[in-house]
């Protein structure tokens, strides 16, 4: 055995041998640590890549396509666009989300395709086929639907059978004419592939004379980039032409906010961990400081002490992030659930496979937890690396009180530059600002414990004389051993912090969303169609129906609602929508951002004015009086801004105007919901049955009740901060080991002393008093100090880091109930830990302690 | 060997400056034993530790083997103290959690003692201290005679040229006192490496080859 790894495992391993617990405790948090951000990044990336593979499936050969997002592409540029002399190949695409009927929450990516022109783009293999023959041949029988074949035994469906889909027009069957192998566009969406005939897709979904989609397979040689620009600029209406892949990018740009927010949230856990780390290791210094000295006056140098305390650090963080990342891999198929219902929800519908932990991500693991518990044993080594052997050596240690005046110093500093960043930047950026902010805030906080419990010591001076022997005593030890009781306090205020910072912006933003429904959804009923809950799905209804709801007795009013997703230029989207403005403003309250409501909408009404969302505004720079640019099948039109509302049910934007300007405009029927106010003294019950029989045949129809559809959004909120809850639990456990860990060392360090105040008199329970005591004292100053910094890490949450990503005003709400639990636990974690150590105290025989040595 | 030469040494605590040392001239010869005496607080810790390079002079020169102390880096007092100077202590300062085998290797594994001689070499430190049989033992599971052995065997293992010994017998009965006494005399003979002694106690004063009193950090003279 070589020399080095000889003394690896003699003054390495040895020593950690007679340490389980604190070993324990310092692997189980950097696997803590590392195992949330591994969990997130992998779901994260598996949501990306079935977005990718999505997009690139159904793509095929085509190097370019035509789009209007929601707008649709009328029929009549095909011929004009096949004609181009850079064009070898057109294909004209119907594209739509469909909800299946009878299996809630799925839906098909239905394609309608030319069959004929399709050949050059894509490739469809039938299975139990023989080679050759085309697939597509099938399309041609009447209600014929072609799906992939994972799909389909997925959900047990076979050659010949139905399967029903929701379309405007409510059910409708299709038979199954062929299932396809896992090839082309079959894979998008994990299988959720359906193929229908072009033409029978345009009746279904009632799209007759309008295209989703143009494909194009350009001619050897030519510049897509340049063919691309003279078909924007030449053909009629605003149309976007672009790379399919663009798609990729633009599914990026709009969830990077999400996902940064997300790996922002799981790198706490990293830091937590690694704060645990410097806990222990900080600890286990002061403890280990005659041993060191020792090594000191055999020879070993500074830079050796300090090589030995990095060399356990990197065992440590090596351990933790293996079995960190082996956890995160796991974890990671619950994240990936809660993601893809979040993102389906939010952005677009996605079907992401569960993640497999890959070599790289398990490396990844590896080395977070290896670089967390080295930055984590930085101090800790300088503070082993500066023991004085001479002191150390010295039969009764010397006893020295750390300076606590240089560490407030530095976390006044820090809350300084905290205070400093806290400023929002444009709208949709990164937070950067933000995240530092509450970095510093965190560690300015960590640096100000020493001073706090130097002060808490010091308060309790006068009362020395009068407190009973354990408590006077557990008060001076505080003191005495400031240093490492800081380390335990701040390793708790960590955790508590988050705790409290967290829940604050939950708490705050469901308060404000909340009293925003409360306020703003005033509609006794509304209609709307099942699929509305999956993004991006064809949920429309046709405007038909209006006649037979406004004839419903008991019915007062309606405020048909339609929101189209359509491209900003910029290579983002909002939704242009729009309502009945006189029906909201008498029976609706809409909440704006300085004016009156109903003024707003009338006016808007008679000017022909849009009202826009505050995160619209805040995205594009908008104004009350401005003019916004809003894309038509007949190219943008510039509409004045009468008025700016609050929003939280829309991501990148809402721009909405009355429904009669909206279908002059944008010639579009359809409805996506309508709110229905009743008559003052009509019977809900009664209008329900009414109404649902009035749309006969529409049983694909969703008709909640107010207090339903408030329910509703409240549970996607809930869902949406699934993960968050997750996260604020590993805090604790964090906090909860800190002083486990703290106490159970303070008291191995004090056996003697422990030995001698019982061999003077000391019962047991008087040991026991005075070790909770101290414990107590010190869940007091960390929940002091964790409740303050986390009012301050949640106001950075509120007013920079979200307001920044997503543009939500969110009104702080004091989160009185959570203090008090959170000062519960703090007390409750303090003392249980406590428990333990102080038992094991109180139980120690006299003379063993004495004896140790 | 050790050449101290007008020697202060001050501490401070807060705003109190105590002296430790007051202008101490100090030669050891090669091979000499010689006990450093005095009353608790008289400096005697503190001149072991100044010649150990554990701790720097405020004024004056000190030499051990040819090295300046005041001038030499720190890494250089660390060779120092791997390669020519052992230490022994009172409360024995044994590594609790190594056998008594591997406290002995320590010291040479620190000092690049080739790994193949270090086997050999801890045996012979063993056997010379009479603690062959307790090679696997833990710190814990010996005697206190036994532990001041352990750590001499350790101290001597790297072959210093110098042996710095704080009240060794401190903790010992007359006894195994005399005892340690004798076995640091015989070695200092075979081996002829310098003894630096402090000690409180006359009967460990007596087998010195020289005896020198310190008081309020000077040399008293008799």
């Amino acid at each position: 055995m070589g020399r080095l790894a000889r003394l690896a495992t003699l003054l390495l391993l040895r020593p950690l041998r007679t340490e389980a617990f604190r070993v324990a405790v310092s692997v189980v948090g950097v696997a803590l640590g590392v195992a949330v951000p591994v969990a997130i990044r992998l779901a994260n990336e598996s949501v990306l890549s079935a977005f990718a593979r999505g997009v690139d499936a159904v793509a095929g050969r085509a190097a370019l396509t035509i789009h209007a997002r929601d707008l649709g592409v009328p029929e009549e540029i095909f011929p004009l666009v096949r004609a181009d002399a850079a064009v070898a190949h057109a294909s004209p695409l119907i594209q739509v989300l469909a909800p299946v009927d009878g299996m809630p929450g799925e839906a098909l990516l239905v394609l309608g395709v030319d069959v004929l022109s399709e050949q050059a783009f894509r490739e469809y293999h039938l299975a139990d086929r023989p080679a050759g023959a085309d697939p597509l041949t099938l399309l041609a029988e009447p209600e014929a639907i072609l799906l992939a074949r994972r799909f389909a035994e997925a959900k047990g469906l076979a050659v010949g059978g139905r399967i029903t889909l929701l379309t405007p027009a409510g059910r409708r069957a299709f038979r199954i004419r062929g299932l396809l192998e896992a090839e082309g566009p079959a894979v998008a969406l994990d299988g959720r592939l359906a193929l229908l005939d072009i033409a029978a897709a345009q009746v279904e979904f009632q799209k007759l004379g309008r295209l989703d989609r143009v494909d194009l397979v350009l001619k050897p040689g030519t510049d897509a980039a340049a063919v691309a620009a003279r078909l924007r600029a030449t053909l009629p209406g605003a149309l976007t032409v672009e790379r399919p892949a663009a798609r990729v990018s633009q599914a990026e740009q709009m969830l990077a906010s999400f996902r940064l927010n997300l790996t922002v949230l799981s790198l706490i856990a990293l830091l937590t961990g690694g704060f645990l780390v410097y806990n222990t290791m900080e600890i286990a210094v002061l403890r280990r400081r005659r041993s060191l000295g020792v090594l000191r006056a055999l020879g070993l140098s500074r830079r050796g002490v300090a090589a030995l305390i990095a060399g356990e650090a990197a065992l440590l963080g090596v351990a933790g992030g293996l079995l960190g990342a082996l956890a995160g891999g796991a974890l990671s198929r619950a994240a990936v659930t809660a993601m893809a219902r979040t993102v389906s929800q939010l952005y677009a519908y996605v079907r992401p496979e569960p993640p497999a932990l890959t070599a790289d991500t398990l490396l990844l693991g590896i080395v977070a937890g290896l670089g967390a518990a080295l930055l984590a044993a930085a101090g800790p080594a300088r503070l082993a690396a500066g023991v004085s052997p001479r002191e150390a050596l010295a039969p009764a240690a010397l006893l020295r009180l750390p300076r606590v005046a240089a560490a407030s110093a530095a976390g006044i500093m820090l809350l300084g530059a905290a205070a400093l960043l806290a400023r929002p930047g444009p709208i949709g950026t990164p937070p950067v600002g933000g995240y530092l902010a509450a970095l510093a805030a965190m560690l300015g906080g960590a640096f100000l414990s020493p001073a706090l419990l130097a002060a808490l010591a010091a308060s309790g001076r006068p009362l020395l004389h009068i407190l009973p022997v354990p408590a006077a005593l557990a008060l001076l030890s505080l003191r005495r051993a400031v240093r490492r009781n800081a380390v335990a306090a701040s390793a708790m205020m960590v955790g508590l912090a988050m705790l409290v910072s967290v829940s604050t912006m939950i708490r705050s933003f469901r308060a404000t969303v909340e009293a925003w429904i409360g306020q703003s959804v005033r509609a006794d009923f509304v209609l709307s169609p099942a699929g509305r809950y999956v993004k991006g799905s064809d949920a429309r209804l046709p405007a038909d129906i209006l006649p037979a709801l406004a004839a419903v007795e008991g019915v007062e009013a309606l405020d048909p609602f339609r929101g189209i997703r359509v491209e900003d230029g910029r290579g983002g989207g909002f939704l242009l929508a729009s309502g009945d403005f006189a029906v909201h403003a008498r029976y609706g309250r809409i909440l704006m951002v300085g004016g009156d409501g109903p003024a707003v909408l009338r006016a808007a009404r008679e000017a022909g004015a849009v009202v826009v969302s505050e995160t619209f505004a805040l995205r594009y720079g908008v104004r009350a009086g401005d003019r916004v640019s809003l894309p038509t099948p007949r190219g943008p039109i510039r509409l004045p801004v009468g008025g700016i509302f609050y929003d939280y049910t829309t991501e990148g934007g809402l721009v909405v105007m009355d429904r009669s300007l909206f279908t002059r405009l944008l010639g579009d029927p359809f409805l996506s919901s309508v709110a229905i106010y009743l008559s003052p003294g009509a019977d809900p019950e009664g209008v329900r049955r009414r109404i649902l029989t009035a749309v006969p045949g529409r049983e694909d129809l969703l008709l909640l009740a107010n207090r339903a559809l408030k329910a509703r959004v409240l549970e996607i909120f809930d869902q949406t901060f699934a993960i968050t809850y997750a996260l604020e639990f590993i805090a604790l456990v964090v906090a909860a080991l800190g002083v486990l860990n703290a106490q159970m060392a303070a008291v191995l360090e004090r056996q003697r002393e422990i030995g001698i105040l019982r061999a003077v008199g000391f019962g047991r329970r008087q040991v026991l008093g005075m070790v909770l005591t101290e414990a107590g004292l010190l869940g007091v100053a960390a929940n002091l100090l964790g409740v303050a910094v986390g009012l301050a890490l949640s106001a950075i949450l509120i007013h920079v880091i979200n307001f920044q990503s997503f543009g939500w005003t969110i009104q702080f709400h004091f989160p009185t109930r959570e203090i008090l639990l959170v000062t519960a636990l703090a007390l409750g974690t303090a003392l249980a830990a406590g428990a333990i150590p102080a038992s094991v105290a109180a139980a120690l025989p006299p003379v063993e302690a004495i004896r140790y040595e | 060997m050790i050449l101290l030469t007008d020697v202060h040494k001050i501490y401070r605590a807060g705003k109190v400056e105590v002296p430790a040392l007051a202008g101490l001239s100090l030669t050891v010869e090669r091979g000499e034993f010689v006990a450093v005496v005095g009353p608790s607080g008289c400096g005697k810790s503190t001149l072991l530790n100044l010649v150990a390079g554990l701790d720097r002079p405020t004024r004056g020169t000190i030499l051990v083997d040819g090295v300046d102390l005041t001038r030499a880096p720190e890494a250089a007092l660390s060779r120092l103290r791997r390669e020519r100077v052992g230490m022994i202590f009172q409360f024995y300062n044994l590594l609790p959690h190594l056998t008594a085998r591997e406290n002995v290797a320590l010291p040479l594994l620190l000092n690049g003692t080739p790994t193949l001689q270090i086997a050999g070499r801890v045996e012979a430190e063993l056997e010379a201290v009479a603690l062959l049989g307790r090679g696997d033992h833990f710190p814990h599971q010996l005697s206190g005679g036994e532990m001041q052995r352990l750590a001499i065997a350790r101290a001597l293992a790297p072959r210093p040229a110098l042996l710095l010994a704080d009240e060794p017998t401190g903790n010992l009965d007359s006894e195994r006192g005399g005892a340690i006494l004798d076995l640091i005399r015989r070695l200092n003979r075979t081996r002829a490496f310098t003894v630096l002694m402090a000690t409180h106690s006359p009967e460990a004063a007596a087998v010195a080859d020289r005896v020198i009193r310190l008081r309020d950090g000077r040399l008293e003279i008799p």
